[in-house]
């Protein structure tokens, strides 16, 4: 209700103002934060107020709903009336073993409680996210500060001829030898086939000097190479030079991760947001 | 079956363990091939949780999801474990009607929540009073013995599945054990009873000697009645009993007192409840060590972890009933896996991390590591099998019906532990399948990434006794596809040993299945991992990459007291660093938590070739592979691991496809996560209503955010239980092979 409010609020500010104005305001990250903030006041009211008669128990339609597909998951049919009184009882007398339980604080310390209503307040969180408009010139912009992630990297495609345990350089080198000499690539402790392995692959499991003679060898001969943690008989495949990116090609994804981006922002925002409330203490660690 | 010392001079030599235990090295019954009795290997679980200690369902919904007609997860055995020592929830106890039975009718307003005293038939607990009314607790022997296991053996008759009762024991001097003691569990008088239509229902069998042994022996159990009318005693023959300092005349059990020694005495008493279950119970029980990195190393005066020395001490003290571990931990979803974390455990005010610091591919360090703590006790020829099991006990911030889970997977439905069980023209009985799990006969796979396993190695010599491939393989397809094994002279498979002679050569065939189709993950995306070498495969849809066949050399046993008996692994970032790597070797690992043979020696895969081999019994697709290795002159084991992830996948495979450090997909750190997951899909469900499809095609909304120094800060990352869908390992129990007049394989007759 508070959300619609506000919405119907900018609505109206929106028809008065120029559209780069408001396309402006809506790019403005505090215009979010206030949004969301008073989205989680109001909410944090809504369920204050919700407690404040926690002696009244609501029997509603979506009660009945529920005992209905319950039902009919484990029986096959719909209740009759008189079961589905039963189940209304059952409903209602877990519901004051529920309420009950609270009263007593048979919630606390139990992670499992703890992590559930975290992962639903987050939920709420999230469904008060409003993301601003965004126009393709932001997005574009967005896009070229960031553009390397969406470039096509260079992609290697090779060979490891592998030997057992941890070789050495010289059981490498005559390996490779025997490689040239026709002995066929899993004879020993197997072939490994990579394909299209971006450039980052390499240097993230192989490290720097093992991406760079890779990137240096000759196309279909084996070679010894050493990488960060051992020596590696291998033979270069094929090899496809970096691709930069061409923005309309990757509009969908730069639009997602625009949007993942924001949100991320916009929750922790809200949850910083509700920290405000409490006075925070930190114990001191041994 | 009959037991026999290794070798006179082991014995004569072996003296008081590091630790003062001493431990009389005795090789264990296994049975080898030649006149097997037929079996199958058949999957089960026996490591979760209701209730009754700190689950979140009845057991009767526990056994519904895991075993139960329909169930997704179709386990074909299943031992119900909780924790030892109390509690006060009645988990006998039914949620809703559908749960219900003639027994164990549903109650309005009652359920596994309610109290004991509460209950409908309120039950005031026996032994020593713990907490208070209304919610006192009951110590668990009473609830094992009085309410458990009737509720299992009638669901054992009711639904003519095969179920007994079992034990996550709290542990004196370390952390957790799954265990059980079967003996008066499930009679056979059982097979022909009538159930009653109306409760109550009286229990034909007992599960009294699993109370007992958890009376006696149990850390968490500090009931000192006897277990009131049993008037139990927990003497174990040829013990110290009433002459050792910690005996309680009282409780008639040992009772170590707590400060500086705690470890050391606790380990003393579990090394007597060993020997308790080899006195009594010789055939009729296992024990198990669970996620045993995860507390942190052994420490002398705490409960905290095993090191390679206490495992040793157990396989010695009872070889037929400790024989092997959970190094593969359950809880596979939660933001750390295995709930492995760094700086988890304090000992000695000092913040320690879980051994290893985390898991590695699901698996822990003693296990995962290559040449590490299990491949050190493979290599003395010790009888130590791989496990692995669920630890259900809640499914995060779900609800016990969600396809998604932050925390636990049902029983079978991530991890299932296939082992062979001989039991004829017989139904599965809790013996025959204790006899299967003693064998090692075994194998465990995640996410369905394997469901069948004929693993072989056969001795082939020059001349008339030579062996082909083909016959090899031959023999493999057959047990593979008619899920079982061979029986066959001069074969062998997982958990036996080939006799040979020096110079033979070894024909190892693998034959395996990788079920086409999807498995039962909820996500139906292209697995992120993957995504990061440019492989789209959903993640329901897993495709095994590669088999590893990995050998060590067999040493013999170590002494007891000997300086490479005992050794703790590397702790902290001697071994797990901050930036999420770990020693490119083993040079810091202590020589008794070592085996520096251990290697992989074949890789198997589309590239260096396994054949695919149609099922002539059901017309599903099979890979076979065979590899032989020349003229063998010392005695060694061969086991297999295999996986979905290729080698040198970032943050989950290394270069060599060992499986890295899981840092970097737990969301306990998110500063640490590395793997986006930004399929945004189109039906990714809310947080609520309960969700139970399997069809959801984006990155659900409960993985975590990377934060701080990561590199992909901002970005949705895999963590959770898409972490565990995208990182699938299978592992073998290992084949002996002993050369004539070379080192004797003393663990496996």
């Amino acid at each position: 209700m508070q959300q619609l409010t506000m919405g119907a609020a900018r609505e109206a500010q929106t028809e008065s103002m120029p559209a780069h104005t408001v396309r402006q305001w809506l790019r403005e990250p505090l215009l979010h934060f206030a949004l969301i903030g008073s989205l989680l006041f109001a909410l944090d009211h809504f369920l204050v107020s919700r407690t404040d008669d926690p002696h009244v128990i609501v029997m509603d339609q979506a009660v009945e709903d529920e005992a209905r597909r319950v039902f009919a998951a484990a029986r096959g049919r719909e209740p009759d009336a008189d079961e589905l009184r039963a189940l209304r009882q059952v409903w209602l007398d877990n519901e004051i073993l529920y309420r009950e339980g609270l009263v007593l604080q048979v919630d606390r310390g139990d992670t499992a409680i703890r992590e559930r209503v975290i992962f639903k307040a987050l939920s709420l969180i999230d469904a008060g996210v409003k993301l601003p408009a965004i126009d393709d010139q932001t997005l574009r912009a967005w896009f070229e500060k960031r553009r390397d992630k969406y470039d096509e990297p260079a992609r290697f495609d090779f060979e490891e001829a592998a030997l057992a345990g941890t070789p050495t350089e010289s059981d490498i080198r005559q390996f490779v030898a025997d490689l040239d000499h026709g002995v066929p690539g899993d004879s020993r402790a197997g072939l490994r086939v990579f394909k299209g392995r971006p450039q980052s692959n390499i240097l993230q499991s192989y490290g720097e000097e093992f991406a760079t003679a890779l990137a240096g060898l000759p196309v279909g001969q084996w070679h010894s190479l050493q990488s960060k943690t051992s020596w590696h008989a291998v033979r270069l495949i094929g090899y496809a030079a970096t691709q930069p990116a061409d923005y309309d090609l990757v509009r969908g994804p730069v639009l997602q991760d625009w949007k993942d981006a924001v949100a991320s922002e916009q929750r922790t925002a809200a949850v910083r947001a509700l920290a405000s409330k409490y006075q925070i203490v930190s114990a001191s660690r041994e | 079956m009959k037991s026999s010392m290794i070798s006179r001079n082991s014995v004569a030599t072996a003296v008081a363990a590091a630790i003062g235990v001493g431990c009389a090295v005795v090789a264990p019954a296994v049975a080898v091939a030649a006149g097997k009795t037929p079996g199958k290997y058949v999957s089960g679980d026996f490591h979760n949780h209701t209730t009754c200690s700190d689950g979140s369902i009845s057991m009767q919904k526990l056994v519904d999801k895991s075993i139960g007609t329909g169930a997704p997860f179709g386990l074909d055995w299943f031992v119900q474990a909780g924790h030892g020592g109390n509690g006060n929830r009645n988990c006998t106890l039914v949620e809703d009607a559908s749960l219900a039975t003639p027994a164990y009718p549903f109650i309005a307003g009652k359920g596994p929540t309610t109290t004991w005293q509460s209950s409908p038939t309120p039950v005031t607990p026996k032994g020593d009073v713990s907490g208070s009314t209304p919610n006192r607790n009951m110590w668990r022997w009473q609830s094992i013995q009085e309410f458990q296991y009737p509720v299992i053996e009638y669901l054992n008759a009711l639904k003519s599945t095969p179920l007994f009762i079992g034990l996550e024991s709290v542990v004196a001097g370390h952390e957790h054990t799954s265990m059980s003691v079967i003996t008066g569990q499930i009679p056979l008088a059982l097979d022909s009873a009538l159930l009653p239509s109306a409760p109550p229902y009286a229990a034909l069998g007992n599960a009294t000697a699993l109370a007992q042994w958890e009376y006696c022996f149990d850390r968490g159990d500090t009931d000192t009645s006897r277990g009131a009318a049993n008037a139990w005693n927990c003497a174990v023959p040829g013990s110290a009993n009433q002459a050792d300092a910690s005996w309680s005349g009282t409780a008639q059990k040992l009772i170590p007192a707590g400060g500086a020694g705690t470890g050391i005495r606790g380990h003393s008493k579990t090394v007597e409840a060993l020997k308790w279950m080899a006195a009594f119970h010789p055939n009729g029980s296992y024990y198990v060590p669970a996620h045993l990195e995860r507390a942190g190393p052994f420490n002398p005066d705490g409960n905290n972890g095993f090191n390679v020395e206490h495992l040793r001490n157990f396989n010695n003290a009872a070889p037929d009933v400790a024989f092997g571990f959970e190094s593969q931990p359950g809880h596979g979803a939660s933001d750390a896996r295995g709930e492995y974390t760094v700086r988890r455990n304090n000992i000695a005010g000092v913040q320690t991390d879980s051994v290893g610091g985390t898991t590695y591919g699901g698996t822990g360090v003693y296990a995962s590591q290559l040449g590490g703590v299990w491949d050190a006790l493979l290599g003395e020829g010790r009888n130590w099998w791989f496990f692995a099991s669920s630890d259900w006990h809640n499914r995060g911030s779900f609800g016990p019906d969600d396809t998604r889970t932050s925390q636990d997977f049902y029983p079978g439905e991530y991890q299932r532990t296939y082992t062979m069980v001989r039991n004829g023209a017989d139904k599965l009985r809790p013996q025959s399948i204790v006899d299967g799990l003693r064998t090692g006969n075994a194998f465990a796979s995640s996410g369905q990434l394997i469901d069948r396993l004929g693993f072989i190695a056969c001795v082939s010599y020059p001349g008339l006794a030579a062996r082909s491939n083909a016959a090899v393989e031959a023999l493999a397809v057959a047990a593979a596809t008619n899920n079982t094994d061979i029986d066959t002279a001069g074969c062998a498979t997982m958990g036996e040993k080939l006799r040979v002679r020096p110079g033979a050569e070894i024909v190892i065939s693998i034959v395996l299945r990788d079920p086409s189709g999807a498995n039962i993950a909820p996500y139906t995306f292209d697995n992120p991992s993957l995504l990061q070498i440019n492989l789209h495969r959903p993640v329901n849809e897993p495709l095994l990459d590669h088999v590893d066949l990995i050998r060590g050399l067999v040493s013999g046993y170590r002494t007891p007291g000997a300086a490479d008996y005992s050794g703790e692994w590397p702790r902290n970032t001697n071994w797990l660093r901050a930036d999420g790597t770990t020693p490119a070797d083993l040079s810091g690992v202590p020589a008794a938590a070592k085996n520096a043979s251990a290697a992989v020696i074949k890789t198997f895969s589309g590239a260096s070739p396994w054949t695919p081999v149609i099922s002539s019994v059901d017309g599903t697709s099979f890979l076979k592979m065979t590899y032989r290795v020349p003229a063998v002159s010392a005695s060694q084991y061969l086991r297999l691991r295999g996986t979905n992830l290729p080698p040198a996948v970032p943050f989950e495979t290394d270069a060599s496809g060992n499986p890295l450090a899981d840092i970097y997909t737990n969301a306990v750190d998110r500063a640490m996560l590395r793997i986006p997951c930004t399929i945004a899909g189109t039906n990714v469900p809310p947080a609520s209503p309960t969700y139970t499809a399997r069809n959801i095609n984006g990155c659900p909304l409960h993985l975590s955010t990377a934060n701080g120094s990561s590199p992909i800060a901002g970005q949705r990352a895999v963590s959770f239980d898409v972490a565990a869908w995208s990182d699938l390992w299978f592992y073998s129990n290992p084949i002996y092979v002993e050369v004539q007049g070379g080192q004797v394989v003393a663990g496996v007759k």
